[in-house]
């Protein structure tokens, strides 16, 4: 591993700097200075490698031509998977960088079933938060990540279907708009957030580096335990649904981005999960009653 | 062709480390790191990685296969293998929307490859499923196809008259609820292109898979995949094409008679030029075994040796891309040449000159219109 910032920032403006985040493997280059330094912030206690590695995915960060790096300076990627990405201003660098990393795992890992969810775990018990944008689920997973569980994914659930075990894929939160204060708020700390990327798409956009303790496990892996389906309605009363098995299963394959492509396997491992986990949909209307009623699931269901 | 025939220098590409592993998959078992990552990046800017993961399997020797390598091979495995899921379903419900249509319905390329279990399909990533029928039925196997719900990609009434009057197949034909894309062809070759093979002849000559659809027949199934690759194709990181003729000769090649019968087909539908090539550069990049008597009888149809050199020098910097560090000092405005250059020979072939000024200044300035708005 390299540890050297000045190692890394070479390795990062020229051939590329190997970052391993769970099982998979990633060249980044990034010919931005600025991008450069958001990157190493938010990726810091990441795991960096200059020794040889195989590599997974390739991703390269750099300007179309000299117009664009340097008179209005626009960040383009290339994941070499069929992307099209719209190219960002310098100053949105970083979205370009992360839009870039959750399109090769979206796209190309095949291994694992693929969860559009947020994952932790406590005590060897495995939460898998599955939800639509808008739900709460990286705010929620966040949260319960700086509350004592243990981080995974804000976004993408990774499940070995031969083993039925959860791996963690650790990338830094994706925080929107409201949910960026309520963090903060919940931390009482900035140092882990990125700078706040107004007027995207999707409004204000923030990072938030999962803690340091869960990026160190970043290797071991869980069995699932409980699914909860978070519903967020600002002036709803909080509510706790249990799911039936056929309920469960299905919204389980409606969660997956890969489940037609793996197949059968996919469905074994689905079908597993809904029997033997438990699952509920929760209705809340802020952080503290969603990780109260987490809590109050596991306590009643899982001894 | 003998060791002196062969083209002499060592025009990159030969020593690139996937061609080696093409050719000889055992030293899969062998490779360092470095080679690994030469190889799967090389392997994934041509989709090949899926073929890796089934020459090591077939094999035997995928255990042996760093953990990592596993891995990232099995991605390509099982994306490569859904795809044919999907097009062996869409040949089902194309099937199923040409019930009652009794005339030949002959499947080309990958479906067929895969319908016919064949050993360029292992591994082999298919996108679309290709149908040819008969020309005079066109009309109401594309009228099947509506009713089925099946649609035209949106295309500008240009675009729809070039394909209805010029090209080769109907626009491409999707079902809403599936995505895949189907290609009806009537011939292997836009209408307007310098080789026309006699369609009759093969369509005559193809053979029944499962009562409903038909491939062509072996030796017409390797003429159409040079005629693709060597006529109509770009060239341009082409090597998939080759390894799938370098298949099928390796395959076919084993059946009595199979190269009488090609070599009279190949001169029968006045494809000794493409033939040509394939088999120059089957034997150059993937040491195919071709017989000396049918080298003999493809030089015949060589061009002039300024041509051959040409194209040799195009094809060697194109058939294979940039690695990541594969130590080949290249030059990128030689390869900018040759990638060019075999663009306008593939457009120069396809029609004639004055009406590819047509077609090339309505696409120019339609581009120049569309950035605009």
């Amino acid at each position: 591993m390299v540890h050297d910032l000045l190692s890394i920032k070479r390795q990062l403006a020229g051939p590329g700097l190997l970052m391993g985040v769970g099982p998979i493997m990633t060249r980044i280059s990034i010919k931005f200075p600025s991008v450069r330094d958001d990157f190493l912030h938010i990726y810091k206690n990441y795991p960096l490698y200059d020794g040889p590695q195989i590599i997974d995915y390739y991703l390269s960060v750099h300007a179309k031509n000299v117009y664009r790096r340097y008179l209005r300076p626009q960040v383009t990627i290339n994941t070499l998977m069929n992307d099209d990405f719209v190219p960002l201003p310098e100053s949105m660098g970083l979205l370009s960088v992360e839009m870039g990393m959750n399109w090769q795992v979206a796209f190309g890992c095949k291994t694992h079933v693929l969860f559009h969810s947020g994952v932790v775990e406590k005590n060897g018990i495995g939460l898998i938060i599955p939800a639509i944008s808008g739900s709460g689920k990286s705010t929620l997973s966040a949260g319960l990540a700086y509350d004592g569980w243990r981080f995974f994914s804000d976004e993408f659930g990774m499940l070995d279907a031969q083993t039925g075990d959860l791996f963690p894929y650790p990338r830094p939160v994706s925080l929107k708009n409201e949910s960026i204060a309520v963090m903060k708020d919940w931390l009482g700390n900035d140092e882990p957030f990125s700078r706040e990327f107004e007027g995207t798409p999707k409004g204000t956009i923030c990072y938030l580096r999962p803690p340091a303790s869960s990026l160190e496990k970043m290797h071991e892996p869980v069995k699932p335990r409980v699914v909860i389906h978070p519903v967020y309605s600002p002036n709803a009363k909080s509510d706790i649904k249990p799911l039936t098995e056929t309920m469960a299963f299905f919204r389980l394959v409606r969660s997956s981005a890969n489940y037609g492509d793996i197949g059968a396997p996919a469905f074994r491992a689905l079908a597993k999960i809904a029997k033997e986990c438990v699952s509920f949909e929760i209705t809340y209307s802020s952080l503290e009653e969603a990780i109260r009623l987490v809590n109050k699931i596991i306590d009643e269901n899982v001894e | 062709m003998s060791k002196k025939n062969r083209p002499e220098k060592n025009l990159d590409g030969d020593q690139n480390l996937l061609l080696q592993v093409l050719r000889k998959p055992q030293i899969m078992g062998k490779l360092d790191t470095q080679g690994w990552n030469q190889v799967l990046f090389d392997a994934h800017i041509l989709k090949l990685r899926a073929r890796l993961a089934h020459d090591a399997e077939t094999l035997g020797i995928w255990p042996a296969l760093p953990e990592k390598v596993q891995q990232i091979l099995t991605n390509a495995k099982i994306d490569t293998a859904s795809r044919q899921r999907k097009i062996m379903w869409e040949m089902n419900r194309v099937g199923r929307a040409l019930y009652d249509f009794k005339e030949k319905v002959i499947l080309v390329k990958g479906a067929a490859y895969i319908a016919r279990n064949l050993r360029c399909a292992g591994g082999r990533d298919s996108v679309d499923l290709d149908i040819l029928v008969a020309k005079k039925h066109l009309d109401i196997v594309e009228n099947h196809l509506f009713l089925a719900g099946y649609g035209s990609q949106t295309l500008d009434d240009y675009d729809q008259q070039y394909y209805r009057e010029w090209a080769h197949e109907l626009p491409p034909l999707v079902h809403p609820s599936r995505l895949v894309e189907v290609d009806v062809h009537h011939t292997i070759l836009q209408v307007t292109n310098k080789l026309s093979p006699k369609i009759d002849l093969m369509i005559n000559a193809s053979q029944e898979l499962d009562g409903q659809f038909h491939t062509l027949c072996n030796e017409d199934m390797l003429l159409h995949s040079i005629v693709h690759q060597f006529v109509d194709g770009s060239l341009k990181s082409s090597l998939r094409n080759l390894l799938e003729q370098h298949d099928m000769i390796e395959e076919f090649g084993e059946k009595p008679g199979f190269w009488t019968n090609f070599m009279d087909r190949a001169e029968a539908l006045k494809l000794g030029r493409p033939v040509f090539y394939c088999l120059r550069y089957c034997e150059y990049f993937l040491n195919t075994s071709i017989p000396d008597d049918v080298m003999v009888w493809a030089k015949k149809y060589s061009p002039g040796r300024g041509v051959l050199k040409l194209m040799d020098l195009m094809v060697f910097r194109t058939m294979i891309p940039f690695g990541v560090s594969d130590g080949v000092k290249r030059s990128k405005w030689t390869d900018f040449l040759s990638t060019n250059g075999l663009y306008i020979r593939s457009h120069w072939l396809r029609m004639p000159p004055m009406m590819l000024f047509t077609h090339l200044s309505r696409k120019f300035f339609r581009r120049l219109f569309r950035r605009q708005t």
